[in-house]
């Protein structure tokens, strides 16, 4: 059948509106080659693709996300560390004003008999929860549950 | 609040294994716009995965102004026509001028007829073949039954251009399927 372009476009929205609703073109209604030929496209088009996604996909999605907040999380702790530790000699100065001790030097002489055990502390406390959120947090995550 | 509402509100309060219940939902939605827009079958996971994690990001902000699937649909259309920007030049200029004649001439080739003796097969090749907005407006109209207005929000184009469109890409495909039937004829 030769058809000029609003023909067929009334042909689709005919089809479209019988598809729509579930119905299938009765006998009566015309069935030439056109109707048959977007039939069978109309068909066609809602057939599910046979592509598909793993078995846990969902899972992955999610263990990525916690991933991705785990790093977030540790790089917002390694920040709010070095904040700490830049803000330290200001503590100092704070302490020295408040306990008036006006000999900067005294009081540096009196953290020296310190330094070693306190700059072990520092340490081990950074690396115990870099470790945590390195190897202990991350691992929790990537386990499928 | 509806289900959905809940759902979203759960998640934003940073439970996580209520992403999954979503993820869960929309996967078939996303499988479909990614694998009907990315040519690479083994970059359509990477790219629904990419999907759901920009949907993860971006949910704190969604305000309910459209359905929740319309507006995964359109992340999900997004991100792989950006992926397929990078993957192919072609898609950067988005249609290519005269393209319509390409598609004619590429579907008179004796070949391809050969080759897709099977007319779903043969389909299907040619549905690959159409440009980018024509195939997801007849995924997201014939296999997610959207209507012109959510397909409109999902790929931004006016609700006139969705309908020309969906029109001539079936024209299109009837032709092709009607080239395919007179070749099967004189075989």
């Amino acid at each position: 059948m030769a058809m000029n372009e609003s023909n067929d476009d009334e042909l689709q929205e005919w089809l479209d509106a019988l598809n729509r609703s579930g119905r299938k073109p009765a006998e009566a209604e015309p069935q030439d080659e056109a109707v048959r030929l977007y039939q069978q496209l109309f068909e066609e088009l809602s057939v599910e693709p046979s592509l598909g996604l793993s078995y846990g996909f969902s899972a992955s999605v999610v263990r990525q996300i916690q991933l991705k907040e785990a790093r977030r999380q540790e790089r917002q702790a390694l920040v709010w560390m070095g904040l700490c530790l830049l803000l330290l000699p200001l503590a100092v100065l704070g302490m020295q004003a408040v306990y008036r001790v006006d000999d900067l030097i005294a009081t540096f002489r009196a953290l020296d008999v310190i330094k070693f055990p306190a700059l072990f502390v520092i340490v081990l406390l950074s690396l115990i929860q870099w470790a945590d959120r390195r190897f202990v947090r991350r691992k929790m995550i990537s386990k499928p549950s | 609040m509806n289900d959905e509402e809940v759902l979203v509100r759960r998640i934003v309060q940073g439970d996580v294994r209520a992403y999954q219940t979503l993820v869960e939902r929309y996967q078939r939605l996303v499988l479909h716009m990614v694998g009907r827009i990315v040519r690479q079958p083994e970059d359509v996971e990477d790219v629904c995965q990419e999907v759901f994690i920009k949907v993860y990001k971006h949910l704190p902000d969604f305000q309910f102004g459209s359905k929740l699937s319309t507006w995964i649909a359109s992340i999900a259309y997004r991100t792989a026509i950006n992926h397929g920007k990078k993957m192919n030049r072609e898609l950067a200029s988005g249609f290519p001028e005269h393209w319509e004649g390409q598609y004619d001439s590429g579907l008179a080739n004796p070949e391809e007829m050969l080759i897709h003796q099977d007319w779903k097969a043969f389909l299907h090749a040619q549905i690959d073949k159409l440009p980018v907005h024509y195939r997801t407006i007849l995924t997201l109209y014939h296999l997610e039954e959207l209507s012109y207005e959510e397909i409109g929000e999902v790929t931004s184009l006016p609700e006139g251009t969705v309908k020309n469109y969906l029109f001539r890409a079936r024209k299109l495909l009837k032709e092709a399927l009607q080239r395919h039937k007179n070749s099967e004829q004189w075989r």
